[in-house]
């Protein structure tokens, strides 16, 4: 079972090979060189003392033999080779065929008891346990809340990384994943927190009736579960720019061997030196000069006639591999092979460069919270980013509500809770500094204000004291406090402290705020904090 | 997209360096290319989006498999190398490239010779020059 649904990834997935780009295809760039030889050509017969056309033409040649050759062009060579070997086969079916072995494959999560609850509930959760299998989402854990995050792309994107999806070529497959779409899907992020401290449920027991004396009471009992702290679904509207090339030069000179893309980058030259090993190239230089021969006599107007006489160069190159045992025996699974590791690196590829996109320029999000102790309630945030060289300004626009209509009894309350806006101004010294001491330190600056039309209300059980809240001279029946509503004003002034070379972080804040939503009193507020990236000690 | 990368100037002290690289293109065989001794330098000359060695998984072997270091002054547009008379090499360059970028290698020398040119989707599955040294 698991050789077939190498084999189908490795024919899907081929794909990958072609797919650079729905502009630039094998067949295209072969038809471009085409064109520079025709049109060299005829100035060299015109004039055969026309040295820049001479030049032009050699150059040409060169172009078409790279096109034609494992020391060039290995991409489109193995392309060649499955596409000619594929024939009729349905490739949407082998598609869903290797879904489904994967999914059979992705076995319950271990680990804590919210991951295994995850596991047990449904569509959803199934999808949240492959995709964290596959390495769709981020987990982390702070103290006893379990954070899932990652992006709708995230998920076809480790599918792809592992050989399940392919991705796409315009040129043969259908049922695939652009990476424009991959892009799309990107722009859609999600974070769901779970509170693991609550694993076992709150129970509270009331007693059944009260006419009885004895020392034993019957009493009736109700669950209490509380699972999901938060969920965040956010859409980059607009989304920033490419980097620029000198941000992505930057970038690219930081890889190390453990970064994904040199990673996938070596597999695939491996997988691509394994076949040129079983298959050498004097296999195939009488073919390369044939098919030179033969391409460039076409017509490079008609662009299907030329693929197909691209893709009917398919057949003798299978015909000039065979001829060798060593080759025959090997050729067909060593193009799969460099088919599927190229098909990882380009994914990886993609990852990358989008990675380098700076944070979206307007995003929205929305926040389910369900804090412990108070009603539910949503957030919708309009976010917008600004960056300027080292500088990065962002405004938050945000109106609160109660998931339910708040109780009558408490004055003042509606489904709106409150109103948000914030901005914050931040430095980054990195950039024009370029000091050890200083590294990538930052500096900003935050000012928030909040208008809360509703006053805060939090949720009691009688008899049951709420987590770092004493409540005195409550009434026995009572079920919600609230608290004064008001307006909300908070600054603050952060220095994040990261020298270089160290890895680690020196965070230190002042905050200012003129009440809280429980408090009406003024509250200053200092914190210090560290951290150090443990993952620095295996990147060397 | 090229406005701004450095890998578009010439270096200006390569720039009066002379050429040690050519091509010979024969007919059924590969491109190969003749050098004379001493160091050669590629530079990858940007077209539009980014074609970048990826200098890690570059490397230069004799033909006798002995592994020939690259300068460790390598950037993503230029590396180099030293070759010795009468002996052979081969070039295995890695690219790291994104959609439907396009480049081409030249010698980094006064003429900036002419060695391949480059398009993400060829350029992914990496590119070999056979280089022998007169």
């Amino acid at each position: 079972m698991k050789l077939k649904v190498l084999f189908t990834c490795g024919i899907l997935a081929f794909s990958a090979a072609f797919a650079r780009a729905q502009q630039q295809t094998c067949d295209s760039v072969a038809r471009g060189h085409v064109v520079d030889y025709q049109k060299a050509h005829t100035a060299v017969q015109a004039n055969s003392q026309d040295t820049q056309a001479a030049a032009d033409e050699n150059r040409a040649t060169m172009d078409l033999k790279a096109d034609l050759n494992w020391n060039g062009d290995k991409v489109c060579l193995v392309g060649l080779i499955l596409h000619s070997k594929i024939g009729g086969v349905d490739v949407a079916k082998q598609l869903e065929a290797a879904l489904k072995a994967a999914f059979q494959q992705n076995g319950s999560s271990t680990g804590t008891g919210g991951s295994t609850n995850l596991v047990s509930k449904g569509a959803t959760a199934e999808l949240l346990a492959i995709a964290t299998n596959y390495g769709a989402l981020t987990e982390s854990t702070s103290g006893s809340t379990v954070t899932i995050q990652g992006t709708v792309g995230g998920i076809p994107t480790a599918l792809e990384n592992n050989g399940i999806l392919p991705p796409c070529s315009g040129a043969l497959i259908k049922s695939c994943i652009k990476n424009s779409t991959i892009n799309f899907l990107n722009r859609f992020s999600y974070t769901v927190g779970f509170d693991t401290s609550q694993n076992s449920q709150t129970v509270s027991g009331t007693a059944s009736t009260t006419s009885s004396q004895g020392t034993a009471q019957p009493a009736t009992f109700t669950a209490s579960g509380h699972k999901l702290n938060s969920a965040t679904a956010k859409v980059g509207v607009i989304r920033a720019p490419m980097a620029s090339a000198t941000a992505i030069t930057e970038a690219i000179t930081k890889l190390n061997r453990t970064s994904p893309e040199v990673a996938a980058d070596a597999k695939a030259l491996e997988a691509g030196e394994r076949l040129v090993i079983h298959c050498p190239q004097t296999l195939i230089n009488d073919w390369m000069e044939r098919s030179i021969s033969t391409l460039t006599i076409q017509d490079t107007r008609d662009e299907n006639g030329f693929a197909a006489a691209w893709y009917g160069l398919g057949p003798s190159l299978i015909a000039a591999l065979e001829a060798e045992p060593a080759c025959k025996a090997n050729y067909a699974s060593d193009s799969q092979a460099v088919a599927a590791a190229l098909g990882a690196y380009l994914v990886s590829l993609n990852g990358f460069f989008e990675g380098l996109r700076a944070t979206p320029v307007l995003s929205v999000e929305y926040d389910y919270n369900s804090p412990q102790n108070q009603p539910t309630n949503s957030t919708i945030r309009l976010i917008g980013q600004l960056n300027k060289g080292s500088f990065t300004g962002s405004l938050n626009a945000a109106g609160s509500f109660y998931n339910s209509k708040p109780s009558t009894s408490i004055p003042g309350a509606t489904r709106v809770r409150d109103f948000q806006i914030g901005a914050e101004g931040s430095y980054g010294f990195g950039k024009p500094v370029k000091n050890a001491f200083l590294g990538t330190s930052t500096a900003s600056l935050a000012y928030y204000y909040q208008d809360q039309t509703s006053p805060a209300i939090l949720n009691v059980t009688p008899g049951q004291p709420l987590s770092g809240i004493t409540i005195t001279g409550l009434p026995s029946n009572a079920t919600q406090v609230y608290a004064q509503r008001g307006v909300i004003n908070v600054g603050q002034a952060k220095f994040t402290w990261i020298p270089s070379k160290l890895n680690i972080n020196f965070p230190v804040s002042v905050t200012w705020s003129n009440r809280t939503e429980l408090v009406t009193g003024p509250v200053w507020r200092s914190q210090i904090g560290i951290s150090y990236d443990f993952d620095s000690l295996f990147s060397r | 997209m090229a406005k701004d990368n450095p890998a578009n100037k010439p270096d200006a002290a390569t720039a009066t360096v002379p050429c040690r690289v050519a091509a010979i293109v024969v007919p059924a065989q590969p491109t190969t290319y003749s050098a004379s001794p001493g160091t050669i330098q590629f530079r990858i000359q940007p077209g539009t989006g980014t074609i970048a060695f990826d200098v890690l998984n570059c490397a230069v072997r004799e033909s006798n498999g002995t592994v020939v270091p690259i300068n460790p002054n390598a950037t993503p547009a230029t590396l180099s190398f030293p070759v010795a008379k009468g002996k052979s090499y081969t070039f295995s360059a890695a690219y790291i490239v994104n959609s439907n970028a396009t480049a081409t290698l030249v010698e980094d020398c006064k003429g900036q010779t002419f060695i391949d040119d480059l398009n993400a989707l060829q350029a992914a599955g990496g590119r070999t020059y056979p280089i022998v040294v007169a």
